[in-house]
């Protein structure tokens, strides 16, 4: 008999079966797994991820199934999981437009799946680091809302970091 | 071969359509895909995520094409219940608000679909024009709109704007709702039945009446019948048109997308993750960031964020130092505050502005401290045997008896402790009680506010050399969960050339501000008498002068010229639990690591050891320095060696493996101190700084010293110096203070 699988299902109905292993890389649903499981799973088990639309799940999932024998620092240790650089491959796993890093970014944080999100994130304040507003302001698509005045002022406030 | 590398001239041509561009539903009516947008308005409208239960409904409805005729006839049924339920029943308000609040959202975003005659249908009996619910005008508006709509059926239609996102429906020109009233074919459904009582009208056929006969004519025609498709058909439309395209195309179409799909991260997440997401950039970025626009500026402006900074960058050492700076906000604000007077302004912020600054004035060689030079009194020869200081006080122990007390921001000498009777060789202070140990054999206690010895403590019978503090602390947890706290008072343990270690009950100083201590009579107490209240144990077993000592919780570990280092405990009674044995000459320092459970020694022998102090095992002996290693300092990270060869070493305080060595100095290093960034060393006629990271050297500290640097110690703010100065034939020592802390001139 095959191994029963966790079926997840996106918000548009999509269905994804996987390995329970894989599944579990969600701390969300490793214990919906558990709970209504104690036993271990005997038959395909499914779970609904209403949050969540089919191409951003299967993404997630792609990361998971990577990364199913992945070992992680401990999910406490924020001074650990913060310093670490990002894996190479989640760094090219990651190279996709801002609309779906941030929809991957929600649905890691949904689904609690840490180290993916910590990867998000770090990319997330790679394509902030050392850019200078203007840049920041295209790169994410933002408008200038301050006065020249209020500009001013809080440019001063801030010179001291500049490099003399 | 080489016609491998060419890639398609049409990429998408065989490329398959992902999930939601996947065609469903072939043989579904055009009617569905306004439906579906219609009921998808009406249970996410604002909203930029659909509600589940609302795209579940849709996606029922796509699944399967059997079913489709029940869904179809089902989905109808519950909306039509909503409706009929508030024609029949007015005092059913919930749901005739839905209702009007669904209508005036229509006219809002001027989305017209083809079941919006099913609506205006039920809005046509009486009852309806006399609404009932909250909002009378909204709903009289949306009526007479409606009916503008009606008048306006067949006329001509504008150049729709209709744009289709994945997350909205259809947005077209108010005037197009006559080119989208109902459509002909569908069977038995509801919407037949209620269409029958108005002429019957099909937009579809309306708009194919008309044979385009322009480039235009066809674009526009395609654009308003596009939405009839439900959202993932109008996907697979646009990928299947995409697939036609050539890749220069496609680029310019990828450019126009990827702009578009831009969004401002931080201000779109939830709060938790752009904080996080701040929390992993450097200071540099975070003070661009704010410049970017309102929102960002709030999302930098976390205190937070800047005091996380502070201990991650370790420009502060503990929470206890940032609690001290925090206590004088205002004048932190006002000297290092901006000028400008903007009244968020972010305490933390200003904390980390002014420890960089006053980090970078350390490192940056160019830059001369506030320096004062303070003669110490006294005639000859004078040796600084010990140093330590605050932000207030400079407490310094001299080889001529005495103990002085300097303001650290004047210089000004405050006090004299005058009593003992021989040169001062160990000294250490907690809070206003001052202890030292003397060659004169005994130990004094004294109160630092009125300038007074306390106690004397007598029993040593030679030079007392070395003395610790011990602050009852948490050792570990009992088998209830609780904190074990230990030693229960504090403690003072002295080390001596007799060769014996004495464990003392200290009495703290009190701290009240009202408390009278000017009448506190000095009193001595002998370790020999029984009746002595503060004396706790003697620690006996080394064989030679006691060099060094260190106490933490339970543990007091000592060094001496026996070339043991012993590991007592005083949880039983002060027995040793271990003598380490490795070393083959005098061990002169020594460091502890009680979490660790870890002990280092520095000896005669040139060599460092690190010791197991639960089984007294040796773990590691760090070889390098080529002399006595007189000098050991331990911070989390760093264990720091300096030695008589004239040059330091960092080593990782985990592994024991070498970091850097520091060469640079000509002669013995004769005292040092580091914290996370830097290392402060001196010896003969030189005071050097270091970056501990890297082990390069960053500058001279003092560059006029004729003789001798006898002790140094620094904070954030200050490096305070004992030299010794040739002038005239005389040696004469002074404390010297470098200030780096002077707040920046206020531009105005």
């Amino acid at each position: 008999m095959p191994e029963p699988k966790v079926i997840i299902i996106s918000s548009d109905d999509e269905k994804f079966p996987v390995d329970v292993k894989v599944a579990e890389k969600s701390i969300l649903m490793k214990k919906m797994i558990e709970d209504l499981n104690p036993d271990g799973l005997e038959e395909d088990f499914e779970i609904p991820t209403p949050n969540v639309r089919s191409t951003v799940l299967a993404k997630v999932i792609e990361w998971c199934t990577h990364h199913k024998n992945t070992v992680f620092p401990d999910d406490d240790d924020e001074d650990a999981r913060k310093s670490a650089p990002v894996d190479e491959w989640d760094k090219n796993f990651l190279k996709v437009d801002q609309e779906m890093l941030y929809e991957i970014i929600l649905a890691a944080n949904y689904l609690n799946i840490r180290p993916l999100m910590d990867s998000g994130c770090k990319i997330v304040a790679e394509m902030i680091r050392g850019k200078s507003p203007e840049e920041l302001r295209r790169t994410f698509n933002i408008v200038n809302d301050f006065s020249p005045e209020e500009e001013a002022a809080i440019r001063r406030e801030n010179e001291w970091a500049e490099d003399r | 071969m080489s016609s491998n590398n060419i890639p398609p001239a049409f990429p998408l041509e065989k490329a398959s359509p992902m999930f939601d561009c996947k065609m469903v539903n072939p043989n579904g009516k055009l009617s569905d895909g306004c439906l579906n947008k219609e009921y998808q308005s009406l249970g996410a409208r604002g909203s930029e995520t659909r509600s589940k239960e609302s795209r579940k409904r849709i996606r029922h409805g796509e699944s399967g094409s059997n079913s489709e005729e029940a869904y179809e006839g089902d989905s109808m049924a519950s909306y039509d219940d909503m409706v009929i339920s508030d024609t029949e029943c007015n005092s059913q308000v919930s749901a005739q608000s839905a209702i009007i609040s669904t209508l005036s959202s229509f006219r809002e975003n001027g989305m017209i679909h083809p079941p919006k005659r099913r609506l205006m249908s039920v809005l046509s009996p009486s009852n309806m024009l006399t609404p009932t619910v909250g909002d009378p005008n909204s709903s009289r508006e949306t009526i007479s709109q409606i009916s503008s709509v009606q008048d306006h059926v067949g006329g001509n239609s504008k150049v729709p704007g209709a744009i289709n996102s994945p997350t909205n429906t259809p947005i077209s020109d108010v005037e197009e709702q006559s080119q989208q009233l109902p459509l002909p074919s569908p069977s038995a459904s509801p919407v037949q039945s209620t269409a029958d009582k108005f002429p019957s009208f099909d937009p579809v056929e309306s708009l194919l009446s008309n044979t385009p006969t322009t480039q235009a004519d066809l674009i526009d025609l395609m654009v308003k019948l596009s939405p009839f498709l439900t959202e993932r058909n109008q996907n697979h439309l646009i990928f299947r048109l995409l697939q036609n395209l050539n890749r220069s195309s496609l680029s310019s179409i990828y450019g126009v997308i990827e702009m578009g799909l831009r969004r401002d991260l931080i201000s779109n997440l939830p709060l938790e993750i752009s904080y996080y997401i701040l929390s992993l950039l450097d200071y540099k970025t975070l003070c661009s960031i704010p410049l970017v626009c309102t929102h960002w500026y709030n999302a930098v402006n976390n205190n937070n964020l800047w005091i996380e900074l502070l201990k991650k960058d370790k420009l502060v050492a503990s929470d206890e130092e940032i609690e001290h700076e925090f206590k004088n906000k205002d004048r932190l604000l006002e000297e290092w505050g901006s000028s400008t007077d903007r009244e968020d302004l972010n305490v933390a912020q200003v904390l980390y502005k002014k420890r960089r600054t006053i980090l970078r004035r350390w490192m940056d060689p160019s830059f001369e401290p506030k320096r004062i030079s303070v003669p110490v009194p006294g005639q000859g020869n004078i040796v600084v045997t010990c140093l330590q200081h605050d932000e207030e006080k400079i407490i310094t122990g001299v080889d001529d008896r005495l103990i002085n007390i300097y303001s650290t921001k004047t210089g000004n000498l405050l006090k004299v402790l005058k009593g003992h009777e021989g040169g001062v060789w160990a000294l250490k202070y907690i809070g206003n009680t001052l202890v030292s140990g003397s060659t004169d054999k005994s130990v004094r206690v004294w109160n630092i506010k009125t300038g007074k010895c306390t106690h004397v403590f007598r029993g040593h019978t030679s030079t007392v050399r070395c003395l610790d503090i011990m602050l009852p602390v948490k050792i570990g947890k009992n088998d209830n969960g609780d904190d074990i706290i230990f030693p229960e008072v504090p403690l003072l343990v002295t080390g001596s050339r007799d060769h014996n270690l004495h464990v003392w009950k200290l009495p703290l100083v009190n701290e009240k501000e009202d408390y009278d201590d000017e009448m506190q009579e000095q009193q001595t107490f002998d370790c020999n008498d029984i009746d002595n209240p503060y004396f706790v144990t003697a620690l006996l077993g080394h064989t030679q002068s006691v060099r060094t000592v260190s106490g933490y919780g339970n543990i007091i570990i000592s060094g001496s010229y026996d070339t043991t280092v012993r590991v007592w405990d005083l949880l039983d009674n002060g027995n040793c639990n271990h003598i380490l044995t490795g070393h083959n000459d005098r061990i002169y320092s020594t460091a502890l690591n009680f979490n660790m459970k870890r002990c280092y020694s520095g000896s005669m022998d040139s060599l460092i050891n690190i010791w197991d102090i639960d089984s007294g095992k040796l773990i590691r002996t760090l070889e390098g320095h080529s002399s006595l290693v007189g000098l050991l300092e331990l911070s989390d990270d760093y264990l720091v060696s300096a030695a008589a060869d004239s040059t330091l070493r960092v080593w990782d305080a985990k592994s024991g493996n070498s970091r850097c060595k520091l060469e640079g100095h000509t002669g013995a290093i004769t005292c040092f101190q580091h914290d996370s960034l830097k290392i402060v060393s001196g010896s003969e006629r030189r005071l050097k700084l270091w970056d501990i990271r890297t082990g390069k050297f960053v500058r001279d500290l003092l560059s006029d010293v004729t003789s001798a640097i006898w002790q140094v110690r620094f904070d954030s703010n200050r490096c305070v110096v004992a030299v010794q100065r040739h002038r005239n034939d005389n040696d004469e020592t002074f404390i010297e203070i470098l200030d780096f802390s002077a707040a920046p001139k206020k531009q105005n």
